[in-house]
This record gives C-alpha cells, structure tokens and sequence, in this order.
C-alpha cells in the first residue's frame, strides 16, 4: 500500500518536502492587471514579489489551478496506490472544487481533503500526513493523521493593514475589524476554515502580545509550529522570542496567499 | 478600433473595478471588460481579413471567447451586434457608426433575459441614440457622432443612481456602464485623433460597501464556461439553464455556447452543458460563502450599542465611523441623564457601553441605567482621547459581555492628558496659574503650567513616557493650528524612536489638546 500526496501552492513547504517522489504540488497563480500572469512561488520570487506589493497601485488578483493542472498532477502519481489531496481552505478559493472535479475524471482512488487553513496551516497539516506516510501508515492512517491536523490547526497571524483582505473580499466575518477611525493592528485567526477576528488592538507591541497570549497554551503543550511572514523576518524573530521556542519552521508567504493579506503580515500556525 | 478601446479601458480598470456593486460587489468588472477586449485585440491585431463580414465575425467570436463575468458577456454581444451591421458596410461613416451602435443595443438588451436599467444596457441605448440623433440633425462627421456618442455615455453614467437603487445607496454609478462610456472615449480618441480628457467632473468615488452588503442577496456559485463544439438545440439548451439558476447569459455563436450562471448547483450545470459539447474555460466562484457571513452579522447587529458623549465636530465624525451614537457634550456643556437616556435609546440595542470622556459626566452617566429599559455599562473614560481609544475595541456583533469586558481592559490600560488654558488668575494645589496660562493635567492632576501649547505638551508627553507608552494619540483642538501641532510631534518624536504616534483633527473647544497613552 502506497500513498502520494498533492498539495497546491498555497500549502507552506517544509526543506525538504518538494523534492519527495511522493509529493506534487499544483500551483495557483496571481495577477497584476489583466496582463502579467504569474505562478505562485516560481515565476517570481519572493523578494520581487513583496517589491512588486510595496510598489505597485494595482491589488493582485488571483486564481485557482484548472482541474487539468490537478489531473496532471494525479496521473504523474499514478504508481501509487492512493493519492491524498490537501487542497486551501474551499472558503477562500475554488480550488478544492478544482481537485474534485480532476479527482472525478482520473482512474485510480483520490481522495481530497479541504485543510480548511493555508499556508502555514494546511503546511502543518501536509507534514502530519506525509509522517505518517514515513512510519509506514496505510492510507487510512495517513488521512486520518491529516483530518487530526485539519480539526486541531489554527493560524494566528497580524497585518500592517486590512486593506488588501477587505479589497480581496475573503475576509469574511473579519470584516468587523474594519470600520474604526484610529490605527488598528488587528489579529486575525484562520479556525474552520476561515478568517475570523481575533482581537484589534492598537500599537506594534500589542499586536504581538495578542498572539503570543493565544499561542502560548499551545507552545506550552509542545505542539509543533510553523512560522511565516511578507517580509518581515525581524517580527518574526520577536514573536519567536517572545514565545521562546527557535523557528523551527518559517515560510515565506507565497503570491496568493500574500495577495490578499499584504505586506508585513506575520504569524504563526500550531496543531 | 479594437486596439483603441481596449488602451482606453486599460487605463481605467481600476477605477472601474472599484466601483463594482451590481450583481455582485466582487471589484473586477474593469478586469473582465479589459479581458473581453483583449481577446478581440488578441484576434484581430495586426492581421487582414479579405472582407468586412471576415473582419466583424472574427472579432465577434474571439470577444465571446474570452468574454468572463456579467459584464465580459454583454460587452462581447455589444461588439458582436455592431460588428453584424459593419460586416455589410463597405466604410466606417457617421451613419454606419449610428448603426453599429444600435446593433449593439439590441444583442446587448436581447442577451440579458430581464434588462434591468442604470447599468452597462442603458448606457448604450442612450449612446445610441445620441448618435443616431446627431446623424439625423444633419451630421455627417464621423468624429463627431462618436463625440456625441461618449458624451451622451458619459451623461448616461452619472444617471445610472438614478435608475437602480444599489448603486443610490452605494453612493456610486454604474461600473459597467462606465465601462461602456470608456469603449466609446477610446473610439472617440481613435477617430479623432484627440487625446481623451479625462473627466474633469468625478462621476465616481469609492463605493459604500456597508450599504451594498446590506442590500445583496447572496446566492449559490457564480458559475461560466464555454461549450465548444456545440451539438444541440440550442433553445432547449438555454431553457435548461434558464430554469437551473440566476443571472443567466447564454450566448451562441455558431458552435460555441458562452455560459454564465449563478446556481447552486455548478456541478449539475456542467455535466449536462457537457453533453453538447467539450466544455472550456470553467470558472465556479462561491458567491455565498463571503457574503452571507456578512449578511448574517448585519441581521444579528446591534447587541451591544454604544453611546459617546464629545464635543467638536471632528471627534463626532471619528465616534460615528466607528459605530457610536454621539451626543454632544463635555466640558462647559454636561448633558442630563435624560439627554444620555435618550442617546441609549436611539442605539436600538439591548446592551449599551455609555463612554462619558469627561470626568464630570461620569457621575451623570451612571444614573442612565434607571431611566432606560437596555442594561447601560459606563465605562469612565475622562477624556475624548480615551473614549476613542476604548472604541477600538467595541465589537457591534461580539458577544456584549465580552466586548464590555475588552473595552473596560482598555480602559484600564489608558493614560490621560490633556492642555487648557486657565481664563482667569488662579490658584490650584500649590501652584500659581496666571489667566492665559496653558495648564496642563495628567490623569485629572495638574502638571504643567505653562507659557504656551507647546511647551505644556512637551512635559505632558515626558511624564507619560516615563510612565512607558507604546501609543500615543493626540486630538487636536478647534484653536490649535495645525503647523503648531506639527511643531509638537516632532518634539515628541524626538523623545523617543519606539513611540507609534497617531493625530486626529477633533475639533474640541477649550482643549487644544487632548492626548491618551497607551
């Protein structure tokens, strides 16, 4: 019994896991206008793409993979006997819905699981599975590894501003952030699959004191975390301080996903 | 042509993506007008046709295939009902332009099954009929029935409030139709050979999404797709859809069947669209998701209200952005209890948080519970600054205990200060206080007596430094000119380098300034 996974690219990769044999990711892409067209994390890179933010007057759009790019991904691993699918949370995007329906149009068992989480999240989520994959768990064992995950992830994560997930229209009941006449830094959470509101509060510090409040239970518990930021490593490295554990794992925010939450976002997802 | 007006939509995309309200506040008409264009440019660009019917067909069919969205679809049928009357022309003349205009209206009008007017539709039956007037009044130019044309587009727009009630509340005009009147500025510069001037008059500003979301309904998956190679009746074909969903286009030509639906059911609309052909270019976008989460909240909103007592006209602004109902008052100017009552009151809501932002209102406020049915929370806020600062974390739709728990936590975190001028020779604690002198107080103590604003500022903001501040935020008085303050915050930011400074014009009588550290 063999088991490959496929992830998109909004899934945070730890070293190491893109050049398993067992894992193909499918990327989503963005655009600045209707003109240039990008794949998330390998036409530009990071850097470029935070300059690009920083300078540009265009908000980025973004968009699912086809079912075909899924579909390619499911025959290149069709020497497996089953194939997970961890796809971005379905209330953000429509590739879930992409999945499903390459997973219809494929021989072979596929099965697709909504991470209800992205990024750093379905990150955590996607390392749940293939550990289990590595200590030689059939596909029930791996997907019920990955359902654990999904059911425990949450991410805590802060923005310089709310602009560009108002602008993106994903941010749901996180909308009441909005609406306040003074600076606010708010926190937000992506819990069951999507962005609700943590705390606003005023001020870089108490940002920051926000998340290592409702993360601390779970760094005291030993439960694994992944890091991520939009360029902004030192805040990064304060939380990681403040919480006093090593970054471990940190990603760099991809296209997409930065798209919508902005330059100098920060945060962090546990199990 | 083609080229000339896919440069002019360019150019204003964002500017009509921001004003997206109808259907769906979803901000990329612009873009789909653009990619719709694009692909008639892509098509036609720099090759010849052997004949004008060529040239049109060609033209027609690439705008439908790469037609995305509401808009995308009915500019796609615009250019492809022009481009019908075109093909049988041998030149582009005034009147033929007339004519390619109303072939526009009538694919345009006869793609949407329930035409509703204030949008993209009614802007090109007005621009038509600009230019099929000027062409009847005797105007043979071709540059100036197209000018008579934009214009009437452009006159068009600025109704479109008028006629769909969306965008009225919205306070915006109609994207689409304004993308429309840029089609027609792009043909306009293009036969003209005249740069076009952008719209000295705004014909928009930035839509009220509070008033949009309010408004829209929310409804199943936006769902479009192409069927290639189309094998079927047709008819039969667009009645299933018809019945399966909303905001239904269904657009043929030849053997490629352009579908838009919203639905909630995308899965059972393209496995019997692919049925009659190879199904291309699926996009399925839950619409539901994002917009009933917003609706539910406006539903169950106002558990917790929120009343402010200020003065000064630029406070009041900030207190109501925010969601409190403002009454005017403080010092000089005490509201009554019933005054306070009836503020709780108008907030509709069960539970209140009352923020006096003056010490001497606070005793009054504490009386408003008894003389109101809703449970009234006073949160004893001394000064303007502070109230505004708690406010940063009133949450209309939060759990009222909570939220009351967060904004008293706030409050108990707040510095206060604040600089007035003494208007007579006087004596407090100790200290001697010459009429004219700026006093300053620091959580309700004198602590600065002082020549000037400035300098009473200055001491303020030392001493709560001291104290450890992360945020400091001034509001600025009536009688405070701005190149003063300014002289201040540099002062201040001189002190310290980590200090986040924030400055509002409040607009407060007797206090220059009020400030709040947190």
């Amino acid at each position: 019994m063999t088991t490959a996974v496929v992830t998109d690219s909004t899934t945070s990769l730890a070293p190491g896991v893109l050049e398993r044999p067992d894992v193909r990711v499918v990327p989503l892409t963005f655009h600045f206008g209707a003109d240039e067209t990008y794949t998330d994390k390998v036409d530009m890179s990071n850097e470029e793409f935070y300059e690009r933010l920083r300078d540009s007057d265009v908000f980025p759009t973004t968009a699912q993979p086809a079912p075909a790019s899924f579909g390619g991904a499911y025959e290149a691993l069709s020497d497996y006997d089953d194939i997970l699918v961890l796809t971005l949370s379905s209330e953000f995007s429509g590739t879930h819905d992409s999945a499903v329906r390459a997973a219809g149009m494929v021989d072979g068992p596929v099965h697709v699981l909504d991470t209800r989480s992205a990024e750093m999240g379905s990150g955590l989520i996607l390392l749940e599975a293939l550990r289990q994959i590595d200590e030689g768990g059939d596909f029930d064992e791996v997907k019920r590894a990955a359902e654990r995950a999904i059911g425990r992830a949450r991410v805590l994560f802060a923005v310089g501003t709310l602009e560009y997930l108002a602008k993106s229209g994903r941010i749901g009941r996180a909308q009441r952030l909005l609406g306040t006449a003074l600076d606010v830094r708010p926190v937000l959470e992506v819990a069951g699959g999507e962005i609700v509101p943590f705390k606003r509060t005023r001020g870089r510090k108490r940002q920051m004191a926000a998340i290592v409040e409702k993360v601390r239970p779970a760094v005291e518990a030993g439960r694994p975390l992944y890091f991520g930021h939009i360029a902004a490593p030192e805040l990064l490295s304060e939380l990681a301080e403040r919480l006093g554990v090593e970054e471990k794992l940190v990603a760099e925010i991809g296209g997409v996903v930065g798209s919508h939450v902005g330059l100098g976002a920060y945060g962090v997802a546990h199990l | 042509m083609v080229s000339a007006a896919h440069a002019a939509v360019k150019a204003q995309v964002a500017r009509i993506d921001e004003l997206n309200v109808y259907p769906v506040p979803d901000g990329d008409t612009g873009t789909n007008m653009l990619l719709t264009l694009g692909s008639a440019l892509d098509e036609t660009s720099g090759k010849s046709y052997g004949s004008p019917e060529e040239a049109s067909r060609a033209c027609a069919r690439a705008a439908l295939m790469g037609a995305r969205g509401n808009s995308g679809v009915i500019l796609s049928q615009m250019i492809r009902g022009a481009c019908e009357v075109l093909a049988d022309r041998r030149s582009l003349d005034a009147e033929a332009f007339a004519a390619g205009l109303e072939g526009a209206r009538e694919r345009a009008y006869s793609s949407v099954r329930e035409p509703i007017e204030g949008t993209m539709l009614t802007v090109i039956k007005d621009a038509a009929r600009a230019a099929r007037e000027a062409v009847e009044g005797g105007d043979a130019d071709l540059s100036s029935v197209v000018g008579a044309a934009r214009q009437a587009a452009h006159d068009s727009v600025r109704r479109t409030p008028e006629l769909l009630a969306v965008l009225r509340e919205a306070g915006v005009v109609d994207a689409g139709g304004l993308g429309v009147a840029v089609v027609l500025d792009g043909l306009y510069a293009c036969v003209s050979g005249q740069e076009i001037e952008v719209a000295g008059e705004r014909e928009d500003s930035a839509p009220d999404l509070e008033a949009i979301h309010a408004k829209e309904e929310a409804w199943g998956y936006c769902t479009e797709f192409l069927v290639d190679g189309f094998d079927g009746d047709v008819e039969e074909f667009t009645e299933h859809v018809y019945a399966s969903g909303r905001s239904v286009f269904v657009v043929a030509d030849d053997d490629v069947v352009k579908v838009h639906v919203h639905t909630q059911d995308p899965g059972e609309a393209l496995s019997y669209a692919g049925g009659f052909g190879r199904l291309a270019g699926v996009k399925v976008d839950d619409m539901e998701v994002q917009v009933l989460a917003r609706n539910q909240e406006k539903r169950s909103a106002a558990r917790l209200g929120v009343v402010a007592a200020s003065r000064g006209e630029g406070n009041r602004a900030l207190f109501e952005q925010m969601g409190a109902v403002v009454i005017e008052g403080g010092q000089g100017e005490n509201p009554s209890a019933a005054d306070l009552a009836l503020a709780v009151e108008k907030t509709a809501a069960s539970a209140v948080v009352l923020l006096p932002n003056n010490k001497n209102i606070v005793p009054t406020a504490q009386q408003v519970g008894e003389l109101v049915d809703a449970q009234v929370h006073v949160v004893p806020t001394t000064n303007i600054a502070a109230g505004l600062a708690v406010m940063v974390g009133y949450d209309a739709e939060g759990e009222p205990e909570e939220v009351i728990e967060e904004m008293l936590e706030i409050s108990d975190t707040l510095r206060v200060a604040e600089v007035t001028r003494s208007v007579r020779d006087t004596r407090l604690g100790e200290r001697e206080v010459p009429e004219g002198a700026y006093i300053g107080f620091l959580g309700g103590e004198l602590a600065a007596v002082e020549d000037g604003v400035h300098e009473a500022a200055l001491v303020l903001a030392k001493k709560i430094m001291g104290d450890g501040a992360d945020v400091l935020t001034l509001l600025r008085g009536e009688d405070l000119a701005e190149a003063e303050l300014e002289a201040i915050l540099d002062d201040i930011r001189d002190l310290d380098d980590d200090l986040e400074v924030e400055v509002r014009y409040g607009g407060q009588p007797l206090y220059p300034l009020q400030l709040v550290a947190e």
